[in-house]
């Protein structure tokens, strides 16, 4: 297959980037794909810990772009499933170690190897957004159900068309069918209204997320929660498989999926 | 996106159904392509989706120029080219040589009635953080989101929601009017006048309403269908 470079990004932080660029990494490889997953937060890495990588961490992609050791060393192969790496970001330097174009040759590199390179983006929409999009063909938007992250989310949508990604879709994490059915939350059905973008998965809350997190065991090795269960799936919509959405209203009372129907009232 | 009035600097504005990409005629070349960059990447996605008109003011325009500008900003970017202009007459020649549409009367400008003005119609949703600015009026098939702004001197038509942030008769002592299809803004602009406090306990929230100015006053009311 042609390898497909998607970053994950979200403008806004803590939404779940990197739990979700952790647990794709580690559904698509366990899928049978090999897979690298590109942590593009320099100065601020974290994907090493949320995949439970760090203790074998040597060189990381800002070496490798310097020329201080070749791309095979800076990669970590994760030994708990085939065909899984972690390319880790610098913690001593700065987004502005490296550029565009630089990173546009990294990920050229990674294509010859890889079926997918996953980069998990840092928040914001400057050069450390611009470093991790710069190589990537399509954009996995992540958003929380709150206003504050679906404006960022919308802001970084225009970016990524503006920079002639495509496609870009959308997961929506931390969804609470409760607080919805309460009108305490944002619908899926408004998020989508206001983003007008292709829904890939909705991941609900769930508080193993927080236990996979802290003991560097992504949820998809354990394949027994609901949002380990919605990455999953994600996964393999992302290659094509057509996977139902998770029937969040018997799972938790909550019929928030009846509105869908009226989804993308203004494509773009 | 920013309209730049700075004469030493590449500006945007708006005429028609097209924005207009004004040149400075004495800018220097890598100075040019810094500012196509810079514009480009501020306007993000209008460019091709509303069409432009490029405007090289007195600058003489070589075809190697001109090549590279097609191959480097309009193809790369996926522009759509409404008109050349140029006010120097070997520019103009190797515009009619490569038969490239020269004269900003052929493009196909949409007038508003009644007032004269030329319309800027955009066919898309406005998404957080862009930003138009126009002489004249506005219509926006689809949604203005939160975060995102219209300056315009002629009246505002918004056929989706309304969320981001209008500023309708901008510099204007005409009359105008701001219409959308369904109101959720915290705020809009019509004249020298700011909207007070909206919020969405007002019943006219979620309705589609009109906005003009009445007594030296903003007023709001709803749009009977």
């Amino acid at each position: 297959m042609e390898s497909r470079v998607i970053v994950v990004t979200s403008g806004k932080g803590g939404v779940g980037k990197t739990t979700t660029s952790a647990n794709l990494s580690v559904s698509l490889a366990r899928a049978g794909y090999k897979v690298v997953a590109v942590d593009a937060d320099i100065g601020l890495r974290n994907l090493d810990l949320v995949m439970g990588l760090e203790n074998r961490v040597v060189y990381n992609f800002v070496d490798v772009i310097e020329g201080s050791c070749r791309l095979n060393q800076a990669l970590v192969r994760d030994k708990r499933v085939e065909n899984l790496f972690l390319l880790p970001a610098a913690q001593t330097r700065t987004k502005d170690a490296v550029n565009p174009s630089q990173m546009v040759a990294l990920t050229e590199d990674l294509k010859k190897e890889f079926d997918f390179v996953i980069m998990d983006c840092p928040a914001g929409i400057e050069g450390g957004f611009q470093n991790a999009a710069a190589g990537a063909d399509e954009g996995l938007i992540v958003t929380t159900p709150e206003i504050s992250a679906v404006r960022d989310a919308d802001r970084i949508i225009g970016m990524l068309e503006s920079l002639q990604k495509s496609p870009n879709r959308l997961i929506i994490n931390r969804v609470r069918p409760k607080m919805i059915k309460g009108g305490d939350m944002l619908e899926v059905e408004d998020v989508l209204d206001v983003l007008a973008v292709k829904l890939i998965g909705v991941v609900p809350e769930d508080p193993s997320v927080i236990r996979s997190t802290n003991s560097g065991e992504p949820l998809a090795f354990a394949n027994d929660s609901p949002a380990s269960k919605a990455f999953e799936n994600i996964a393999s919509r992302l290659t094509g498989v057509d996977v139902p959405f998770l029937d969040l209203e018997n799972m938790n009372g909550s019929g928030f999926f009846t509105g869908f129907k009226k989804l993308f009232r203004f494509s773009r | 996106m920013n309209n730049n009035y700075d004469d030493n600097k590449i500006s945007l504005k708006g005429t028609g159904g097209f924005l207009k990409l004004v040149i400075p005629a004495d800018m220097e070349h890598d100075d040019l392509w810094r500012g196509m960059e810079k514009i480009i990447e501020e306007a993000e996605g209008l460019l091709s989706n509303v069409g432009i008109i490029v405007d090289f003011n007195q600058r003489n325009v070589t075809f190697e120029l001109l090549s590279c500008f097609i191959n480097d900003f309009i193809l790369k970017y996926d522009l759509k080219v409404g008109s050349w202009l140029s006010k120097d007459t070997e520019t103009l020649n190797l515009f009619r040589k490569l038969a490239l549409k020269s004269s900003e009367n052929d493009t196909p400008a949409m007038r508003s009635s009644g007032k004269g003005k030329e319309a800027l119609i955009i066919k898309n949703s406005l998404r957080s953080g862009q930003r138009i600015e126009h002489h004249g009026d506005v219509i926006v098939i689809g949604h203005v989101n939160d975060g995102a702004e219209i300056l315009a001197t002629g009246n505002i038509s918004v056929f989706g929601k309304l969320k981001g942030l209008l500023h309708a008769g901008y510099e204007s002592d005409e009359e105008n009017v701001i219409t959308c299809n369904c109101f959720e803004a915290k705020q809009v602009r019509l004249g020298g006048k700011l909207s007070t406090v909206i919020n969405h306990q007002s019943n006219l929230w979620g309705k589609p309403v009109i906005i003009s100015l009445e007594k030296d006053s903003l007023h709001m009311r709803e749009i009977e269908c």
